[in-house]
């Protein structure tokens, strides 16, 4: 079987994985994991108090902004990796 | 896999920094000698690096209902073992705590400790046991990614059950947070690095061949 068939499957089973998490709970806002470990620790130790806070907690807007600076920063790298692959190989058979 | 500012008592915020810390030196002396005598590592430790920044932005929903973050440190895991795995941890939760107040600096070494230590050390081992046993490509990719992202969570549930006692019935609680969350995650990315990895094999044979030995069929 070819290869960019397995490729289809593996990203179809992605994207089902993904679009079953929307579909299983359509009411919820998926907050984060993390967040829940939090509320995790109010429930086992009431009286528990965090000693120290985030130097510095950025708007919601703005912590978006930093998220996609991130990705962007790594699927950059990513990119030019690809884009050089294929220029070296256009090159070579060139 | 963040434990939020201040969350974690002084005590074990030391503990696990020191812990991290032996880690954390080799990888860097390990960066700086792969950086002078093979300059050629330097495209895979970009991509490295670059692989942990896109993976653990994308705050992904799970089938649970709540969402999470794959790691994406299989990859560099795979290429260049635990030490530099934990350097390429830090820089992102060092980002993350600075930029996005997410996770933090008493929480530093804790954080760098599930995600830059334990995943990947389990991950590794496994990853060798599975080259020794001449697995296929593909179902090692797998595992290997999937385990280094499922330690990670499965470590910070146990560190947070250490910190806030009685040890198993909150393991119980913190399990069901983070592991639960994670597995669907966990084999998303690990069909995206199983994709990444045949296609960088066929692609850049001289980058993958020290970790994935070409078979002699391909060869011929």
């Amino acid at each position: 079987m070819k290869r960019s068939y397995y490729y289809f499957l593996g990203l179809l089973a992605v994207g089902a994985i993904l679009v079953s998490a929307v579909m299983l709970n359509p009411n919820s806002d998926f907050s984060g994991s993390d967040d829940g470990g939090g509320d995790v620790i109010g429930d086992v130790d009431p009286n528990y108090e965090p000693w120290f806070d985030n130097i510095w907690e950025p708007s919601g807007e703005l912590q978006t902004l930093f998220f996609s600076l991130q990705a962007a920063i790594g699927a950059l790298i990513i990119g030019y990796f690809l884009g050089s692959n294929k220029v070296r190989k256009e090159r070579r058979e060139g | 896999m963040h434990i939020m500012e201040g969350f974690l008592s002084w005590e074990w915020a030391l503990f696990w920094t020191l812990v991290s810390a032996p880690f954390l030196i080799y990888g860097f002396l390990h960066i700086r000698r792969l950086l002078r005598d093979d300059p050629a590592q330097r495209t895979m430790l970009a991509l490295s690096g670059a692989f942990i920044f896109v993976m653990s932005s994308f705050k992904l929903p799970s089938v649970t209902g709540s969402s999470s973050h794959p790691t994406g440190t299989g990859f560099s895991t795979m290429f260049f073992g635990v030490g530099v795995t934990s350097v390429m941890s830090l820089i992102v939760l060092i980002f993350q705590a600075l930029l996005l107040a997410h996770g933090g600096f008493t929480t530093m070494g804790a954080n760098v400790f599930s995600m830059g230590v334990a995943g990947p050390f389990v991950a590794y081992m496994v990853f060798k046991v599975m080259t020794k046993a001449r697995i296929r490509t593909p179902i090692k990719v797998f595992i290997t990614v999937f385990l280094a992202g499922m330690v990670t969570y499965v470590t910070t549930a146990v560190q947070l059950a250490l910190a806030y006692g009685p040890f198993e019935d909150s393991l119980i609680s913190f399990l069901a947070v983070f592991a639960v969350t994670q597995i669907p995650l966990g084999i998303v990315e690990g069909i995206l690095f199983t994709i990444f990895i045949d296609y960088l094999e066929r692609a850049r044979p001289d980058l993958t061949e020290k970790v994935f030995p070409r078979r002699v069929k391909d060869e011929a």
